[in-house]
């Protein structure tokens, strides 16, 4: 910034009479920046001189106190835009997270599924239908499966679709 | 024109110029001066408070874009932005009727007025 710049020195005084989030000043500040850099252009095409350029371009575009005041409430609705569009979103990641988190815990050939199989396998002869239904689905997939499948001894038909 | 007379009446002039398209500040300002032939003396600063409320009420989205090596913010119309355009033009029309019909009535009456004078 130099601070001979007259733009310079009304986006100083611009971004002092805003009293929006930094967010907000920092967007209008940029767009103010931009909107005199291609008014002077425009000016000095009409044939002004660069100083007059920028006299001009500031003249049209108004005083910086006033336009700062009429920036004033709309940083909270932004701010009500943000939580209602975010909100719902974390909302949708974190439910969708948790289901997956879920899904993986208890898909045949997890950690989760594999430790409930071997605990119901130590504890409880009945169970072992149940290991052998799991070994069997999982055999389709992993080694850690196929191994399942072959140790642990096969019910008869009739007792496992009876199951 | 007055600033004054064009309160009330910015927000829906600014959708009716982004009806055609999205455009960037200046140029929503421009094209708001060319289409009034020069009459809006309205300054270019106060476009950006309506547009920044416009976006916060949904009637328009925006972007950045670099042109020229330039950052630019970019307006464009939502689908709640085109509906308000429709709805403001219908309600702009039925003003100015009733507008022409106050000033039409009051000119024939000052004209009935030197007649019979």
């Amino acid at each position: 910034m130099h601070a001979n710049d007259p733009i310079d020195s009304y986006l100083h005084e611009l971004r002092r009479e805003l009293r929006v989030s930094r967010w907000a000043r920092r967007r209008i500040v940029l767009e103010a920046r931009a909107h005199l850099q291609e008014a002077v252009e425009a000016e000095r095409t009409h044939g002004l001189k660069q100083d007059e350029a920028i006299e001009r371009a500031l003249a049209r575009f108004g005083v910086a106190g006033e336009t700062a005041r009429q920036f004033d409430g709309i940083s909270s609705k932004h701010a009500v835009l943000l939580r209602r569009t975010l909100v719902p979103w974390v909302a949708a990641v974190a439910v969708t997270s948790m289901a997956s988190a879920t899904v993986w815990a208890f898909q045949p050939g997890s950690s989760a599924a594999r430790a409930g199989a071997h605990a119901a396998a130590a504890h409880a002869p009945a169970a072992r239908t149940r290991v052998h239904d799991g070994a069997a689905a999982d055999a389709h997939g992993s080694a850690r499966g196929r191994r399942l499948a072959h140790t642990i001894p096969r019910q008869p038909a009739g007792r496992a679709r009876a199951r | 024109m007055a600033t004054g007379e064009l309160q009330g009446h910015v927000e829906g002039m600014l959708l009716a110029v982004l009806s055609d398209g999205p455009l960037h500040g200046y140029g929503v300002a421009d094209e708001l001066r060319r289409r009034s032939g020069g009459e809006f003396d309205l300054a270019e600063g106060t476009i950006y408070p309506a547009l920044h409320r416009m976006e916060s009420a949904g009637l328009l989205s925006s972007r950045w874009e670099v042109v020229g090596g330039r950052r630019r913010r970019v307006y464009a119309l939502s689908s709640s932005g085109r509906r308000a355009v429709v709805d403001r033009r219908s309600t702009w029309r039925a003003f100015k009727v009733a507008v022409d019909a106050v000033f039409g009535a009051e000119a024939l009456d000052g004209a009935e007025a030197l007649e019979a004078g």
